[in-house]
This record gives C-alpha cells, structure tokens and sequence, in this order.
C-alpha cells in the first residue's frame, strides 16, 4: 500500500488521571476521507488537537507523509499541509471575510522580506488564493462582509475557506455542522463532498446522514481508545459497535 | 459620500498630514517657550507611536516601555560626556543597537506570555533596567548624567545638522516623527502588518493559520524598542540630560497613558495625545498646584466617554468596528460568545 497521509502510533494524551486518547494507532489514507465516531467524551476533538498540534501528546508519535511532527508546532504543521477548522467558530469577527481567508492565504508567503515588501506577483498570488477560498466555501458575495455579522451557518462556512486558504493536502474537521440548520447544513455537505474529491480528510461529525453520505472509513472511539476502524458497511454491521454508540441512531 | 469620505483609513493619515504641517509651520508663528515645548511633544510623540505598534495594533499593552528610550538615551549620554562622541552616525546607531538588542532580550521573555502576565513582566523587565541605571554608580545615580555637547552630523568636513541649534534640532525631530509615522504606516499595510493584526485580534486562530504568533510579536516589540530607542536619542539631543526617572514605570504608564488619550492603534492619536498631555499639563499647572489631579480627572472622562481615545471624535460613526468602538456590537458579541454550538 502506499504511504498514508497520516499516521498516530500509541497516542495517549491524558489530562491529570484522565486518559482522554488512550494509545491510539490509526493510519490515514491518501484521498481517504475518514470519520472519527464516538459518544461525548470519547476523546474525539482530543485526537483532532494531537494532530493539528493545538496539544501536545502525552506519549506516541505522529507521522505525516511519513515524516515525524510529534514535536512541530501548529503553524509548521499547517505550512505543512494539515489544515484544521474547529468546532467552535473561530474567525477574525472584525475583519472582512476576504481578509479572514487572506491570513489563512498569507501563510504560504516566504518569511522574511517578503512579508514586508512582497513582490507584485506574490500579491498577487495571495490576493487569488483568498478569493479561491472564499469561492471555494461559497462565500464569494461576501467577501467585503465583516465576519461578525453573517449568520452561524455563513461563519461555520467562512471557518471552512479560512482553512482552504493555507492550502492543505490533509483536512482536520472538528463537526463542521455543528448547530446548523437543515439548508445550511446540506450546503456545507455538499462543500465537504466536493472538497473530497481532492483531500484527505479526517472528520468528527454527530451527522449521521452525513458522515455517511462522505466518510469512506469510520473509527469508533469510546471512553480515549479505538473500538472499531472499518469500512463504512463494516461499521454499519459491528455489532460492538451497535452495541457500544450507534445503538439507537443507526436504527430506523 | 460623506461616511466614504470619513473613513478612518483616510481620515486618520489626513490628520497625521495636517498635525505634521501645524508642527512644520509653528517654529514660524510660535513663541521660543512653545517651540520648545513642541520640540517635547514631538519626541514624546514618536516613543508613543512606537508603543502604540504594541499596544494598539499587537494588543500586547507593555508597562515597561521607558526602558528601550531611557537605555537608549543613556548611551547617547554617556557616549557623549564619557568618550566625547558627538558624532551622530556613531551615537545614532549605538544607541539604537542598544534598544533593539535590549528589546529582543525583553521581548523574548514576554511574549511567552499574555494578558495581565505580559504587563506585569514588562514591567518588572522595565524597572530592573531602571535599577540597573539608578544603581550602578558608573550611571551616575539619580542625578542622571547631563552633558553640553549635542550630536552633529558632518560628512567629510561637511557639517549637515547640528543638533545643538534649536530650529536643527526641531525639524530633524519633526522629519523623524514624519519617518517613523510613515514607516509603520506602510509597516502595518503590508503582509507583516496583516498578520499582526490576526495576532491581536485572535491569535490562536492566526497560529492555526500556519504563523508564528511569537516570532511575529517578538519582531513588532524590537521593533517598537527600536524606535523608542530613536526618542531616547533625541530626548538627550533635545534636553541634554538622561535620569533614571526617563527608565521608571511612572514614565512607561505616562506613555501608554497618552496612547490611550489619543487612540490606541491609530498612530496619529498618540501624537495627539502627546500635544493634549503636554499642552494640557503646561496650561493647568499654571493655574493650580492640584494640577495633577485635574489631568487625572481628564484622562478618566476621556476614557470613559471616548473609550477610542481623541481621534475617535473625527472616526466615530464610520469604518471599520475596530476603530468605532471596542464594545462589541450585539453580532460581534455573538460571535464571540454564542457559537458553542
């Protein structure tokens, strides 16, 4: 098989007595997208924060493409290619959204000088990678909107461009559905379901519907430690599974 | 046309050009007391702008900014009286290099740190330095150093400013001010400037964004140290004297006071807030030995009615809500409070 995307082996992060992920080992597919299940508490958003390096492990390591980023920090990770969005909205509420997906934009300038006096093409270059992000999460009306005025389900799509706009291969989605309407939510869907075509994607939804209408394989985590990984018919049948979470959502 | 036309993008530099063209012409128009009291303002204007690049546009509020200024200034001083440099291309860099290389000592302990913390430390960073010069006897102790001789600037027998002539003096100053203010205007336009400004407003968010949010802070406070360390320089220029007094905490909380009484990341308001202050405290201490209390009661009315500082007279109502008003408006307090969804 090819080399994953991503790779965890042993992750644990505990806080206190409490072992939020508990040795982890899960691998990533290139082009996979991949849902991450659990009940409240399973330490979903954890595992998230251990690979997007908001956290730093307790014990294990993380690969990306085969390089060790146990140790990097968020912003080489995200220069890496590891994009991530949050559950809770986490924008720049007095900025433009044109402006919030330029910073995201701007993290693929070179250091240096060319922060400060950049190049007409290099201008250039970050002004259309923030349109392309705007366009991308459906924003494109709004680029001269500030960001504290659209409404949640606009925000939780501006969170989406922000993240498009550093140009990640890998994409870490924390509920990105979190508290949106019917419409809404089936637009932001159908976003994801086109950015998968081209990213891997690593997805933590409590939308069923969803998750499997995108999410090609499936880990189910209970209590910081991996119950299940399979294919989704695979955890569809799992009677631990069925037993453990799905239980009453999965019946009709 | 008329909120275009307000717009605090244009209308903030406008009134930095017409405050710059009142300072260039008043030496022509002013009495010998005022111009030296603008000459004051000036220098005073230009440390607050470079506290305000922190303050107001990092949102990393330092208690202990005197100390790239005074260390600075003390240099000049002692560069001055003990090695009888006078010339400035030698002091101007030494002096500078000093701030800087203090600044990126300082800056690079504080900005591990943030809120209430990143006070509290510059200010303990900022009052050793204080003691380093109040207590070392080399320094001079309190009585501060004062010297005669005031930095020239010749090039091969060529003497281009001499700062021990008043006017000189006045308009190197001012063409400084005018510098310093154009330089970071075009600072805080460009890339760097917009990833700073991420840094302020949610740097978590901007460091998920792939930016060093500390590489950036650390850059913006030597640079702040940099230019305070420029006032420190004309300050010895201007007064012919440095004192530990220059370094105290009582003279950074002037400093950030007057960048809050102009308008906090506008680079424009502390100098206004630099003329209010000075003109304010020459005006009321001539008329009561209270004086100090009647400024405080007018720091405290500004702050409570005009929470944007002076500038915010000009600005209200028009641009962006980071220049309207620091009170969120009831969709910005959503944002930031109602999305636990």
């Amino acid at each position: 098989m090819a080399e994953p995307m991503l790779e965890t082996r042993a992750l644990t992060r505990r806080f206190g007595g409490l072992r939020a992920v508990n040795n982890v080992s899960l691998t990533f597919e290139v082009g996979v997208v991949h849902a991450i299940l659990g009940p409240n508490g399973a330490g979903k958003t954890t595992v998230i924060n251990l690979l997007s390096g908001d956290l730093p492990p307790t014990s294990g390591t993380i690969r990306f493409r085969g390089r060790d980023i146990t140790a990097r920090p968020v912003q080489r990770r995200v220069r890496m290619g590891i994009g991530r969005s949050y559950q809770k909205t986490n924008i720049l509420p007095e900025l433009t959204c044109l402006d919030n997906c330029r910073l995201g934009a701007l993290s693929r300038l070179p250091g240096g000088l060319a922060r400060i006096r950049p190049s007409r093409a290099a201008r250039r270059q970050v002004q259309a990678r923030a349109e392309h992000a705007l366009a991308l999460c459906g924003l494109e009306a709004r680029a001269d909107t500030i960001a504290a005025t659209l409404s949640h389900g606009e925000k939780r799509q501006l969170e989406i461009g922000m993240m498009m706009a550093t140009e990640p291969t890998l994409l870490l989605l924390d509920e990105p559905l979190a508290g949106m309407g019917q419409e809404e939510s089936r637009r932001v869907t159908e976003l994801l379901r086109r950015l998968a075509a081209d990213h891997t994607m690593i997805l933590i939804e409590h939308d069923m519907d969803a998750v499997f209408a995108i999410a090609e394989r499936i880990t189910v985590m209970v209590n910081g430690a991996v119950l299940e990984t399979g294919s989704v018919e695979q955890i569809r049948a799992s009677a631990t599974v069925r037993e453990a979470y799905l239980g009453e959502e999965a019946e009709p | 046309m008329m909120s275009r036309a307000l717009s605090p993008t244009v209308v903030l530099p406008l009134l930095f050009v017409v405050v710059a063209v009142g300072l260039a012409l008043y030496p022509l128009v002013g009495e010998t007391f005022y111009v030296r009291l603008m000459a004051k303002i000036i220098v005073l204007g230009i440390l607050a702008m470079s506290l305000d690049l922190l303050v107001g546009y990092t949102g990393l509020v330092s208690l202990g900014h005197a100390a790239f200024s005074g260390a600075a200034g003390y240099i000049t001083a002692t560069l001055i009286l003990k090695a009888g440099v006078t010339d400035m291309a030698l002091l101007l860099p030494a002096s500078l290099a000093v701030s800087a290389l203090l600044a990126l000592v300082i800056g690079w302990i504080s900005v591990r740190t943030s809120g209430i913390y990143f006070i509290m430390i510059t200010l303990a960073l900022g009052q050793m330095t204080y003691l380093f010069f109040h207590d070392v006897s080399y320094w001079g102790g309190t009585d501060g150093i004062s010297v005669w001789d005031k930095p020239v600037l010749a090039v091969g027998g060529w003497t281009l400013l001499e700062l021990s002539d008043r006017m000189v003096f006045y308009y190197t100053a001012w063409a400084c001010l005018v510098a310093v203010y154009v330089g970071l205007w075009l600072l805080m336009r460009a890339p760097f400037g917009q990833i700073v400004r991420g840094v302020r407003i949610n740097p978590g968010r901007t460091q998920a964004l792939g930016h060093d949010v500390h590489r950036h802070q650390l850059a913006v406070f030597v640079i702040a140290g940099t230019i305070a360390g420029l006032a420190g320089f004309l300050e010895v220029a201007r007064s012919g004297f440095m004192s530990p007094a220059h370094l105290g905490w009582h003279e950074s909380a002037m400093v950030l006071i007057i960048v809050i009484l102009g308008g906090m990341g506008t680079l424009v308001g502390p100098v206004i807030g630099a003329l209010t202050l000075v003109l304010l405290e020459d005006w009321v201490a001539d008329l009561t030995s209270h004086w100090k209390l009647i400024i405080g009661l007018f720091v405290i009315a500004v702050v409570l009615f005009l929470p944007n500082g002076l500038v915010s007279l000009l600005t209200r109502g028009a641009g962006p809500s980071w220049l309207r008003g620091r009170r969120a408006t009831p969709a910005e307090a959503q944002a930031e409070g109602g999305d636990d969804g």
